[in-house]
């Protein structure tokens, strides 16, 4: 039955490909609904096979190959891919459902929804990999599903940015491959399972861990390698949603806490935990600094993104139970509150035809589903308790300050200063994003909106889901914490997090969610019934004069607050950092690295000159060289 | 006796494949080539045994794709100008069937194999037109696969190196074709040289 389900949820989302290529052109709609079958049928095979596991523990799969290769194809099903796999595969369903609506009547539909489908397949291979070199093969797809998804439109934008997307991520994933075959040379085995058993230098850590740390740090736009994500927000709504949410940049993440599982009785010789702390600390300042600053709605959450990941990346690189836990924990939470708000986003952009924030407002009351939803979104990615995000969080700077006093003396110091760094970034996030919640929903309507309406059903039910379960994840973190998240983290620490009925116990605290939610939920749930009881609906004068000016005097467009003015004083303050990333920051640099390459490879290029014959000659005299090498 | 007849096999089997690279008549080319799969798949069939038919495959193929190939009347006859001449090519091509057998004492099944890899490299390396660069690539194809059945003759693994070879021998054959024919509607020549210009 195991084997059965693992198969269905590995090979049905490729067939479902080979289906939308055949009957795609059926009907008009006939992609959408068929990829929408596949996905459900997917994520149904994913449950069933959870729930198979919870009684087994941990199960592998070889499918025969060439014998003496070894088993090439296999794939084992553990706790820690489970959990990354639930979350690719449900994702992969609810933006599948969300495009039926969002790319009605657009061109190109069996393109999207067979890539789609292929880049929820290569996510679940990815995560269900037992063999380095199949895990490489996943790693590759991602990234080229990804390119071709970003390139969509097929507009110059986002042929840029597809392509910028693809050389920064295939270019860390050739580090990746030279980590596989260190790792193949120096334990004979590519078995993920079986490599720790094997390995016959630990000292070759020092070289793979990095090597794999670069490859994920693209993938998952660490800083310095970020600069491809808020670029990759030209594509559809949906291919945003699900790469910032499941995909792609939480291949990075998993490809950590992989390493981290994999390799954990040799870990505590070495000091990676302080470096990949550093990289989240870096990165979750930068990105939530970026995201503080931008006018376009798609790319605030894309920096936010970043930040986020950032945070992930810190806790799960303490490497201590809470730690992980904190992160992992973090990284499904970032799932479901990024996949709402990105969908919101697209909602927002689906209703009024606009990213640029200055260009909404006062859609709250024209779209009260979607509003409802980014707020519970935002309230959870700014960590306002009683919502997800601040179980989390909280679990982060908990691991922080505790791995500060584990460590103590100077460097303990630095881990304390970490976590304020991460309350400094988590402030700012909240900041971002009331400035986009109050530039979209509040303030005075524009005069073009007047007429905008909620979106159709296919598109809202997913938000709904998200925001439910972002609620249940808020009130009671510890059933997060014991059905999802603390098998994971048994497999990659040892240990667990502790919880109560009522929330979570740590060494340094705890944190009552349940209690919190009700002394908050409750008087707000009051407050509002007796609002709607007393008030009159019926405003006499618009939003902003407060009845002080009549009509004819004043333009309401141009008294409107726009998003800049929310972090001005920031801009101010931090005047020097936001010129240099404003004059192109790191992609200055990577330009002038690029211009050096061009001028490297022109001289390389004069060899092609596109004559079969004579790249044959090259073929030859190459293996010529090569046996003449081996010979000596 | 059974030696001979090997060697009688073996050569047959080289020099159509050296044929259906110096003759510059573009169908007769392909006809020898056609023929040379066909005996290189009978060959086989009646080496292994063919408990499962593989090979089957691999006759079905070589009988049907390249009359395919032929059959398009689409482009010309005559070959572009190759890079080395009849003479030059024929002596070039006597020189690698003589370096292999050398290579290989005079082994029949190795030697063979070498030297139809040899050819199908010269074809690559030496002929400008592209009809004949994808014969050439065809018998470096066919030179692998008597490789692969030479390097295990009758391992479970047979069965999987044919269907792979197989498959993938039909489908780059189908595309060549494709492309071939592609190529001479958009640039009227079959000249690899002239359509440099597809290089990105």
């Amino acid at each position: 039955m195991l084997v059965f389900a693992l198969l269905a949820t590995l090979v049905l989302p490729f067939v479902g490909v080979l289906i939308i290529l055949l009957l795609g052109r059926v009907a008009k709609r006939a992609p959408g609904y068929i990829a929408l079958t596949i996905a459900a049928m997917t994520f149904i095979s994913l449950i069933l096979e959870i729930l198979e596991t919870i009684q087994v523990g941990e199960v592998k799969v070889d499918f025969a190959w060439i014998s003496v290769l070894g088993p090439l194809i296999s794939f084992r099903v553990d706790n820690l891919g489970l959990l990354f796999a639930f979350v690719a595969s449900l994702f992969g369903f609810l933006t599948i459902l969300y495009s039926i609506g969002d790319m009605r009547g657009k061109q190109g539909t069996i393109r999207y929804y067979s890539l789609m489908l292929l880049f929820t397949g290569s996510m679940l291979g990815l995560f269900l990999a037992n063999n380095l070199l199949l895990l490489f093969y996943f790693w590759e797809t991602v990234g080229v599903c990804s390119y071709l998804l970003i390139g969509f439109n097929y507009s110059k934008e986002s042929s840029r940015a597809s392509l910028k997307a693809l050389l920064i991520t295939s270019f860390a994933g050739a580090f990746l491959l030279v980590g596989i075959l260190c790792v193949y040379f120096f334990s004979g085995t590519l078995e993920l399972s079986e490599i720790s058993a094997h390995l016959r230098e630990p000292m070759v850590l020092a070289l793979v861990i990095p090597l794999f740390l670069i490859a994920a740090m693209a993938k998952s736009a660490q800083f310095p390698l970020h600069v491809w994500l808020p670029d990759a927000t030209v594509a559809p709504s949906g291919v945003t949603a699900y790469l910032h949410a499941a995909a792609m940049v939480k291949a990075g993440v998993y490809l950590v806490v992989r390493s981290y599982a994999t390799f954990s009785t040799y870990l505590p010789s070495f000091s990676f935990d302080f470096v990949v702390a550093t990289i989240g600390v870096v990165t979750l300042t930068v990105g939530c600094m970026a995201a503080f600053v931008q006018v376009d709605i798609k790319r605030v959450l894309a920096f936010s993104t970043i930040g986020q990941i950032g945070y992930i990346f810190l806790g799960i690189g303490l490497g201590t139970t809470l730690g992980v836990a904190g992160g992992l924990f973090h990284f499904l939470n970032h799932a479901f509150f990024k996949g709402l708000l990105f969908l919101c986003a697209g909602c927002l952009i689906y209703a009024t035809g606009t990213k640029k924030l200055n260009e909404m407002g006062g859609l709250l009351e024209r779209m009260p589903i979607t509003a409802s939803c980014m707020i519970i979104g935002a309230l959870s990615l700014g960590a306002i308790p009683p919502f997800n995000g601040f179980a989390s969080k909280l679990m982060i700077y908990w691991a922080t300050f505790e791995k500060g006093i584990i460590v103590g003396g100077v460097h303990g110091g630095v881990y304390v200063i970490y976590c304020i760094m991460a309350m400094f970034g988590s402030a700012i996030t909240l900041a971002t994003l009331m400035k986009v919640i109050n530039s979209a929903f509040f303030g005075q309507l524009p005069s073009k909106l007047k007429t905008t309406k909620e979106v159709p059903a296919t598109m809202y039910i997913p938000l709904l889901i998200l925001s439910a379960i972002c609620l249940i994840f808020g009130i009671a973190p510890q059933l997060a914490l014991n059905y999802f998240v603390n098998p994971a983290v048994q497999i990659v620490v040892g240990g667990v997090v502790e919880t109560t009925t009522l929330g979570i116990v740590t060494m340094i605290g705890f944190y009552e969610a349940t209690t919190i939610a009700a002394i908050v939920f409750i008087p707000l749930i009051v407050g509002i019934l007796i609002y709607r009881k007393v008030s009159t609906r019926d405003l006499k004068y618009d939003v902003f004069v407060g009845g002080e000016a009549e009509k004819p005097y004043i333009d309401m467009e141009k008294v409107k607050a726009d998003a800049e003015s929310f972090n001005f004083a920031t801009v101010q303050m931090f005047n020097r950092y936001y010129r240099f990333m404003w004059q192109g920051g790191l992609d200055r640099i990577y330009q002038k690295l690029a211009a050096k390459f061009l001028l490297i490879t022109s001289y390389v290029r004069r060899t092609h000159v596109g004559v079969v014959n004579i790249y044959s000659a090259w073929i030859i005299l190459g293996a010529i060289a090569l046996i003449v090498l081996v010979m000596i | 006796m059974n030696s001979i007849l090997l060697t009688l096999i073996f050569s047959g089997l080289v020099i159509l494949g050296g044929a259906s690279i110096v003759i510059r008549n573009l169908k007769l080319a392909c006809i020898l080539f056609a023929i040379h799969s066909a005996y290189l798949g009978t060959l086989l069939f009646v080496i292994t045994g063919d408990p499962e038919g593989i090979y089957m495959h691999y006759l079905i193929a070589a009988l049907f794709l390249w009359p395919f190939l032929w059959a398009i009347n689409k482009t010309h006859n005559n070959e572009e100008k190759p890079v080395l001449g009849l003479k030059a090519s024929s002596i070039a091509i006597i020189l690698i069937i003589l370096f292999s057998n050398l290579l290989f004492n005079w082994d029949v099944f190795q030697s063979g194999y070498i030297a139809l890899i040899g050819i199908g490299i010269y074809g690559m390396v030496a002929r400008r037109d592209i009809i004949k660069i994808a014969i050439g690539f065809n018998l470096i194809e066919n030179g692998v696969h008597l490789f692969a059945i030479h390097l295990v003759t009758f391992g479970p693994e047979t069965l999987f190196i044919a269907i792979v070879l197989d498959s993938a021998t039909i489908l780059m054959n189908l595309l060549v074709v494709w492309l071939i024919v592609g190529i001479y509607q958009e640039y009227k020549t079959l000249n690899s040289w002239k359509i440099a210009r597809l290089r990105w």
